[in-house]
């Protein structure tokens, strides 16, 4: 038994003297390794009497358990020692730096369509593209709009040389595209329109809006007030209340201007809604009885309503843009500021 | 439109109606009011008062001392007018009046106390004329409120002339007094119009068209009055007309009343009307003085054929009454609105009775003015005679609609129901005839001044029930339909898409710019961009032709910007743009993405990134196997030597290419500028990819590299297709890791990595070197070798 106390007594002082991986690796074979003093202590059993065989035998498995375990302690002191040096020498890196910036931006129109087409997506609706070049009929005729009607002073139209237009309002694409689908339709229809006006803060020639449809056997006024005050809120992102004044428009029946309380200031009144606590936000109404008729579409089994959303002027609002110029200018100091959001 | 409430009051009974309110309610129920104004706020405490005496003012010339007389006491007042006078009766605000918002106290004006102000109409608000004092007529008693004898007080509001456009019937005050009684629940009293015989004579009136619906006219003679009375000239006053003599006022009030334009003929000159469609190109001198060139079929009335007005527009100077005039042939008569409307544009003239022509007006309604110009003048003028018989000639009665409609269409087209008695109140009060049929319903008779062009059929019925019912007072209810997948069109799922990776990934900005060429901008950059069709009335004269490419429009970007973004600067646009006609004619639209990208890189290295912002669209959006196959071109715009078509399969998609060095110069010297334009429209055509999950092999391959010298010309895609025409039973990928330009020729030598395997075993070191043959016979079979080392 003597030896297995030597052997103690000798790791205690080898143990002192570990100071890192390789001192402590050296120490862990020489006490516990395969050919380790323990080892060999073990096999010097075959030495010991019989009787005192069982005794040496858990004597030297004790001590061999001893030294695992206090060198598993050490090993674990040894580790959290490094990687505290580690800690201590890293560098500490500073991301308060500007990181870089490899994004491009979006026009703030397309970002606002996409917020307002994903609300309407979420209530089921299509979306479809039209052309920007369009016929004088789906212009004017197909919306209840006759040659020689005052509703075609109110818009200077583009006029090109083969008799075509460039789309004065989304709702030329309204005969197309109840052809296309047919009835019950739900769509909306954003797009470029023009009038030739000269520029100014207010006033552009190229402009974007945003128009849509619902038909149904069914379709009410009472819906349509439930729809848009729902849509409203959704895009605003709170709940706005809306009012309905009786507007003229040759393609619905009856025709409102639909006002929008002012989601800037509750309606209390701002410089958004010029104190009124109301914005004019969007003509709408009951497609009138001849423009689905002209659509294919039976005004007397289908009913439905329109309604446009000034897509520019929404951007305009949605970023607190104040000259409608800024929008087709291509300054990208300014375009860029809105990003992707 | 200017509304006076005075004049509204006259037909509808208003006590006891908050005034705000009831403005506010008609924007809901009837027409947009732009805003209003209390007229006469501003003046209190406004005496009548006699000038006694006159003295000269020892300071000024122009200043009068004067004894004003208030009934009560003599005052001293300091008057600048022209048009003092002793005797005559003026109004005099005296200490503490008020006049346009400001009080009068005593002053001292130049060394003389003045003890109030005398006042002229502007200053008082209910004129422009400021040429002096107001003078009241002789008799007029002394001391009291002038608000006692002129009506100032009053609320004026003005309606949006656009609201009104397909309201003939509400262009006049008795048309708005029907709706406020509708809204208000109260009586619309009757006009009071004349209802005695006319003359003997007969007038001789002819109509030579069918554009004038109807004429009917009358002479009056014997007319004394020139000045009409002054609470008239303040009604046309507020409502935006200025008086002009006591004739010419009263057809102004007829108009403004009850929205019928009328005019009055000199009868000296005017004693027969012809009305008829120039069949040659007339010169006419208008009222305003303006000598015009009436086209050929401007309608007109002539008297013996000699033209006196152009119908629904503006009469001549040849037939205008003057101070002189005693007798008048007066005309109220109904025109085509669409005729008078063209007329007026085509001599750019329009009025404010061609703005009530275009309406369409109710031809009952000519009659009823007729009538009432009468009344009017024989209540101001009562020596006036009705000479002649009413001429009333009719050449066009509007369609009657007799509309049939049920209360079931009226709930399911509002979403809530009605009451019987609701739908019958609001179309009686609006004077619609309702006849029931039987138990829901109805068959209703439209009146005459709303069948003009408005009122057509049920959705129109439903529009004033529900107006006048309060738009506010329907419930907002949701929709009930069918749950069924919605179609969304491809190329409105890709345009986002794109847009959102080439701003993410490629530091690209998009911009919008205009759908014509930009005549400056070519002419900078010295390029002649194909235009297939131009716009005819274009307010930018030069800028009339549509754009068949985008990339011009994004270079003018460039260039707007070059300073602000001088390494780099990338930009790109989803827009249309018109290459080609169609066969009949119209234009065939295309949506064309362009992107440019222009940086102080090298012109490779910019045409690479575009390329590889290209490739991402395809790989990852589109889902398309796209190729680039370099063509040479002769173009002025894009680099000769640097452009490769865009194909999938055998569609031509569009190009990249770097732009011509000569029109990047004219830009900037130091940039290189790389350009794609894909036709968006057959790119949303394509057929999307379907991936296919592929198994992968659990034998171990193995990976080789070879180096090939690569002769001058041939491009990746020729090695690629050399090295996947290689027959194998094993399975293999090829990559290109390396590419090295040689210095000492135009040979380029390429590293291709092959990834070997075997679907079913462990390849073998045999089968290694057998392929690893196979590749090298391959490509020697196509006269490229490897690299000796």
């Amino acid at each position: 038994m003597e030896i297995l106390d030597e052997i103690l007594k000798a790791f205690d002082v080898d143990f002192l003297s570990v100071e890192d991986e390789e001192t402590y690796n050296n120490i862990r074979v020489k006490y516990v390794g395969k050919n380790g003093l323990v080892t060999e202590a073990l096999k010097e059993i075959k030495n010991v009497a019989a009787d005192k065989k069982k005794e040496y035998g858990e004597s030297v498995n004790k001590l061999k358990n001893l030294l695992e375990s206090r060198l598993a302690d050490l090993k674990q002191k040894l580790e959290e020692k490094a990687l505290k040096r580690e800690l201590d020498e890293m560098e500490r890196v500073d991301l308060t730096t500007p990181a870089a910036d490899q994004s491009g931006s979006l026009h703030p129109v397309t970002i606002t369509r996409n917020k307002i087409v994903n609300v309407f997506k979420s209530m089921g609706f299509t979306v479809e593209d039209g052309n920007e070049i369009e016929t004088e009929y789906n212009n004017f005729e197909a919306v209840n709009i006759p040659k020689d009607h005052p509703a075609r002073d109110m818009q200077d139209t583009f006029y090109l040389a083969n008799g075509q237009v460039l789309k004065t309002h989304t709702s030329a694409s309204q005969n197309r595209i109840m052809r296309k689908y047919g009835a019950p339709l739900r769509v909306i229809f954003p797009g470029r329109c023009f009038r030739n006006e000269e520029l100014d803060a207010s006033h552009e020639n190229t402009f974007f809006q945003l128009e849509g449809m619902m038909i149904d056997k069914n379709i009410s006024i009472a819906n349509l007030i439930y729809f848009m005050k729902t849509m409203l809120s959704q895009v605003f992102g709170k709940e706005v209340e809306v009012r309905l004044r009786p507007g003229f428009f040759p393609f619905v029946e009856p025709g409102f201007e639909l006002d929008c309380s002012c989601p800037y200031c509750g309606g209390k009144g701002c410089n958004v809604c010029k104190k009124g606590g109301w914005i004019e936000l969007c003509p709408c109404g009951m497609i009138h009885p001849r423009v689905l008729e002209m659509g294919g579409i039976n005004p007397e089994e289908y009913q439905g309503f329109a309604f446009g959303l000034g897509l520019s002027r929404m951007a305009m609002m949605n970023f607190e843009i104040n000259d409608i110029r800024v929008l087709n200018g291509g300054k990208l100091k300014q375009l860029k500021q809105v990003k992707t959001k | 439109m200017y509304i006076s409430l005075n004049w509204i009051r006259d037909y509808v009974n208003l006590d006891g109606i908050d005034l705000k309110k009831l403005i506010n309610q008609f924007t809901l129920s009837c027409a947009e009011v732009e805003g209003y104004e209390v007229k006469g706020e501003n003046v209190s405490g406004v005496i009548t008062a006699r000038i006694e005496k006159i003295e000269n003012h020892p300071n000024s010339k122009k200043l009068h001392l004067l004894k004003v007389n208030t009934g009560k006491e003599i005052l001293d007042i300091v008057c600048g007018a022209p048009n003092v006078a002793e005797g005559i009766i003026v109004p005099l605000a005296t200490i503490g009046a008020n006049v346009n918002g400001i009080t009068i106290s005593k002053a001292v004006v130049a060394g003389y106390e003045s003890m109030g102000m005398c006042c002229s109409a502007k200053e008082l608000g209910f004129s422009d004329d400021n040429s002096g004092l107001y003078v009241f007529d002789e008799g007029t008693p002394i001391g009291v409120d002038i608000k006692s004898i002129l009506d100032i007080d009053d609320v004026v509001f003005e309606v949006d002339n656009k609201s009104l456009t397909n309201r003939p019937d509400m262009w006049g005050h008795y048309g708005i007094a029907r709706e406020i009684a509708a809204i208000t629940h109260r009586e619309l009293q009757p006009l009071d119009v004349y209802r005695d015989k006319f003359g003997e004579n007969n007038l001789d009136v002819q109509v030579y068209t069918d554009k004038c619906y109807r004429y009917t006219s009358a002479t009056i003679s014997n007319i004394s009055s020139k000045v009409s009375p002054i609470n008239m000239q303040i009604r046309l006053y507020y409502t935006g007309m200025r008086d002009i003599n006591f004739l010419a006022d009263i057809t102004n009030y007829v108009m403004l009343e009850l929205g019928q334009p009328m005019h009055a003929f000199d009868n000296d000159i005017v004693k027969n009307i012809q009305v008829r469609e120039l069949d040659e190109t007339t010169k006419f001198q208008t009222l305003d003085g303006v000598e015009r060139n009436l086209p050929v079929g401007t309608m007109v009335i002539e008297t013996n054929n000699t033209p006196v007005a152009i119908a629904g527009v503006m009469g001549g100077m040849n037939s205008e009454i003057t101070d002189n005039t005693s007798s008048v042939l007066v005309e109220s008569a109904c025109f085509d609105g669409a005729k008078v409307r063209r007329t007026a544009l085509d001599i750019g003239l329009r009025t404010e009775a061609s703005a009530r022509y275009e309406k369409m007006l109710d031809t009952n309604l000519t009659e009823i003015a007729l009538r009432r110009y009468i009344k009017l003048i024989k209540n101001f003028d009562q020596g006036a005679i009705i000479t002649s018989s009413m001429a009333d000639i009719t050449r066009y009665v509007y369609p009657k609609y007799d509309i049939e409609i049920t209360k079931e269409y009226i709930d399911r087209y509002v979403g809530m129901e009605l009451s019987e008695k609701t739908i019958l109140d609001i179309l009686e009060s609006l004077e619609f005839k309702v006849i029931k049929v039987s138990e829901g319903k109805y068959i209703v008779q439209v009146p005459s001044y709303r069948m003009t062009k408005d009122i057509r059929g049920k959705a129109d019925l439903v529009e004033e029930i529900t107006r006048i019912f309060g738009y506010d007072n329907i419930v907002p209810a949701s929709t009930k339909m069918d749950v069924k997948p919605v179609q969304q069109d491809r190329i409105v799922e890709l345009d986002y898409d794109v847009k959102y990776a080439l701003a993410t990934r490629y530091n690209f900005s998009e911009v919008h710019t205009y759908i014509w060429n930009d005549a400056e901008t070519n002419a900078t950059l010295g390029i002649h961009p194909k235009s297939v069709m131009r716009i005819v009335n274009s307010l930018q004269k030069d800028n009339d032709q549509i754009r068949s490419t985008i990339i011009p429009s994004l270079l003018k970007v460039v260039m707007d910007n070059k300073n602000d973004y001088a390494d780099e600067l990338s930009v790109f646009e989803i827009g249309r743009v018109v290459a080609n006609l169609q066969e009949n004619g119209l234009v065939d639209e295309t949506a064309s993405l362009g992107m440019v990208r222009a940086s102080k890189a090298s012109y490779g290295t910019i045409l690479n990134q575009l390329k590889e912002a290209v490739q991402y669209i395809f790989s990852n959006v589109v889902k398309a196997k796209i190729e680039f196959v370099k063509t040479d071109i002769e173009d002025e715009l894009i680099c000769p030597v640097n452009y490769y078509k865009i194909m999938s399969g055998t569609t031509y998609l569009g190009y990249i290419g770097l732009v011509n060095p000569k029109v990047a110069r004219t830009i900037d010297n130091k940039i290189n500028i790389a350009v794609c334009e894909l036709n968006f429209t057959k790119v949303a055509a394509l057929d999307e990819i379907e991936y296919k999950f592929e198994r992968v092999s659990k034998y171990m391959g193995t990976e080789l590299d070879f180096n090939f010298e690569i002769p001058a010309g041939m491009q990746y895609s020729d090695v690629e297709r050399i090295a996947y025409g290689m027959q194998s039973t094993l399975n293999y990928k090829v990559s290109l890791t390396n590419i090295y330009a040689r210095e000492d020729s135009d040979i380029k030598n390429y590293t291709l990595h092959y990834s070997v395997n075997a679907a079913d075993h462990t390849i073998t070191g045999e089968e290694i070197e057998t392929f690893h043959t196979a590749v090298i016979d391959n490509f020697k079979s196509h006269n490229i070798n490897l690299k000796l080392s």
